[in-house]
């Protein structure tokens, strides 16, 4: 294994876990492609949708440069990378579970935070590669025309939604270690962004009750600040209000998902389950 | 700061363990205790609650109640600390990644273990010679026979050098060659390194000549334990009696 030049233990450990998925990922080529390249056919449908509309839609979508298709680019590669990231939690422990490679993790010295870090640090790492091939892609050869000078704030409001969605994410994977098989929160949360989280369109055209409940959706955060940022020429400042939501939905779920984890976890090793699938 | 544990330490201690899954009583007041450097072999019938108290030690279920110390630990209040010092085989052979190599399936669990770079490179390289694996290494798991799937279980169990073995049938389905190369390292183990080793199986015969201390569990409670002298003693049988003799003896039903 090639270790990664870091002294820190934890920092090891992770990627341990990394490097075991790529190579796991890796061995399964057509798979693989097929991660990395299956959202493209949407983006196509949306560009060709797009062109039926015409190039500029006023009203609504004025503020993020008045175009469909770079609207809807952000759109669905930001909402691919949510629903993937979040499902990647249960979806890697229900994984080891099928493949009876929890138990024998579970018997070594990992700390729960850095285990459940490490089994969801591939999906997390391979879905912003995703969304970036998308927007360069769409940026090159549909003329989407984003706005990249400001890249340190995208990495930010990356980073900001990457913790909040965790917590939902270490929240269903509580599920699965408790059921196994199914997993309510993870449609719910998926249904509801896809819906209300302003995807397709901006939030602005639902009626008010519903904007108002799309202001407690982490998407609505991550799509705002992603669209003002690379559409209407915004910097950090101007999303400070989506950013300050977003780290305060981590600041509350995160810790509470992880006493969830544990709680399931202890409940497994009662029923003497944990391994079951 | 983890504690030296000496040779004459207690490494496992059971006292009064009661395990029950709802309403069906798996173990009952389960007492013993395995000092480092001595093998204590468990026998039981399919059922008896072999693997359950295994697990218990090795932290994968928690029991109803009773105590559970791994060398002076309480697993309960201090769960890290107990998994680094223990090496756990199961007698489950789905628990690697199937698609990496064995020796990659090695390094991967070395790294959870905080053993890295060419320190684990050689300890890889030597428990795959020890335990008959050596060229074997750079085969995916997926194309390893039953058997070789289970030495890499032993390997593995063996990567950070713990002072416990917990050994759930480990030699279930090896060739007769490897099961004596097994054998052999745990018993070096126990006398040459000091290590306190539970095993359970169901080959009597290969228990006889490796135990120090045999427990014959039925139907979740501990019917006899100790040395083979002192249980033919207790059966009132004579002193060349095989184990499966004395298994018989004890688990005959009243």
């Amino acid at each position: 294994m090639t270790i990664l030049p870091v002294k820190s233990e934890k920092l090891r450990i992770l990627w341990a876990f990394l490097w075991r998925d790529i190579h796991n990922e890796m061995s399964y080529r057509l798979a693989f492609f097929l991660e990395l390249f299956g959202i493209l056919p949407a983006v196509l449908l949306f560009f060709f949708l797009s062109k039926l509309f015409g190039d500029m839609i006023p009203g609504p979508l004025s503020e993020y440069g008045g175009k469909y298709f770079p609207f809807v680019l952000i759109g669905i590669a930001a909402q691919n990378y949510l629903s993937l990231s979040l499902r990647s939690f249960a979806s890697s422990i229900r994984e080891s579970q099928v493949s009876g490679t929890l138990e024998a993790v579970l018997t070594t010295p990992v700390p729960l935070p850095v285990f459940l870090l490490g089994s969801s640090l591939y999906p997390f790492v391979l879905n912003a590669f995703r969304i970036l091939i998308y927007l360069v892609v769409g940026n090159l050869f549909f003329g989407a025309g984003l706005d990249w000078r400001q890249w340190p704030a995208l990495l930010v409001v990356l980073m900001l939604t990457v913790t909040a969605i965790s917590g939902l994410g270490i929240f269903s994977a509580s599920f699965t270690v408790l059921f196994k098989k199914g997993d309510p929160l993870n449609w719910v949360f998926s249904v509801g962004s896809w819906l209300l989280g302003g995807v397709y369109y901006p939030v602005s055209v639902l009626p008010g009750w519903l904007q108002k409940i799309s202001d407690f959706i982490p998407m609505t955060h991550t799509l705002e600040s992603f669209r003002l940022i690379l559409l209407g020429h915004r910097d950090l400042y101007a999303v400070a209000g989506h950013l300050f939501a977003l780290g305060l939905w981590s600041l509350m779920v995160l810790p509470l998902s992880l006493v969830c984890f544990r709680y399931a976890l202890n409940q497994a090793r009662i029923k003497g389950n944990l391994g079951h699938y | 700061m983890e504690r030296e544990l000496s040779g004459h330490d207690k490494f496992i201690v059971c006292n009064h363990l009661n395990k029950s899954f709802g309403q069906r009583t798996v173990l009952r007041e389960v007492t013993f205790e395995v000092r480092g450097g001595d093998i204590l072999a468990l026998v039981g019938r399919n059922g008896a609650g072999k693997t359950t108290l295994l697990k218990i030690l090795a932290t994968l279920i928690t029991p109803t109640d009773g105590m559970v110390l791994i060398g002076g630990e309480d697993p309960s209040r201090n769960q890290l600390r107990v998994k680094r010092m223990i090496g756990f085989v199961s007698s489950e052979e789905r628990s690697f990644y199937w698609r990496l190599t064995g020796r990659q399936n090695l390094q991967f669990f070395a790294s959870l273990h905080g053993i890295n770079g060419k320190e684990g490179r050689k300890r890889i390289d030597r428990l795959l010679d020890a335990i008959g694996l050596e060229g074997k290494g750079d085969l995916r798991f997926r194309e390893y026979s039953t058997g070789m799937k289970q030495a890499l279980g032993i390997a593995r169990a063996m990567l950070h050098d713990p002072p416990v073995l917990l050994l759930d049938e480990p030699t279930r389905s090896l060739s007769p060659d490897v099961a004596r190369k097994a054998r052999q390292l745990f018993h070096d183990m126990a006398k040459r390194e000091g290590k306190a080793i539970l095993i359970a199986s169901h080959n009597l015969s290969e228990l006889e000549g490796l135990a120090d201390h045999v427990a014959i569990l039925h139907q979740g409670t501990i019917r006899a334990l100790g040395d083979m002298p002192t249980l033919h003693q207790q059966a009132g049988l004579s002193g060349h009696g095989t184990l499966e003799a004395l298994f018989d003896h004890f688990t005959r039903e009243v």
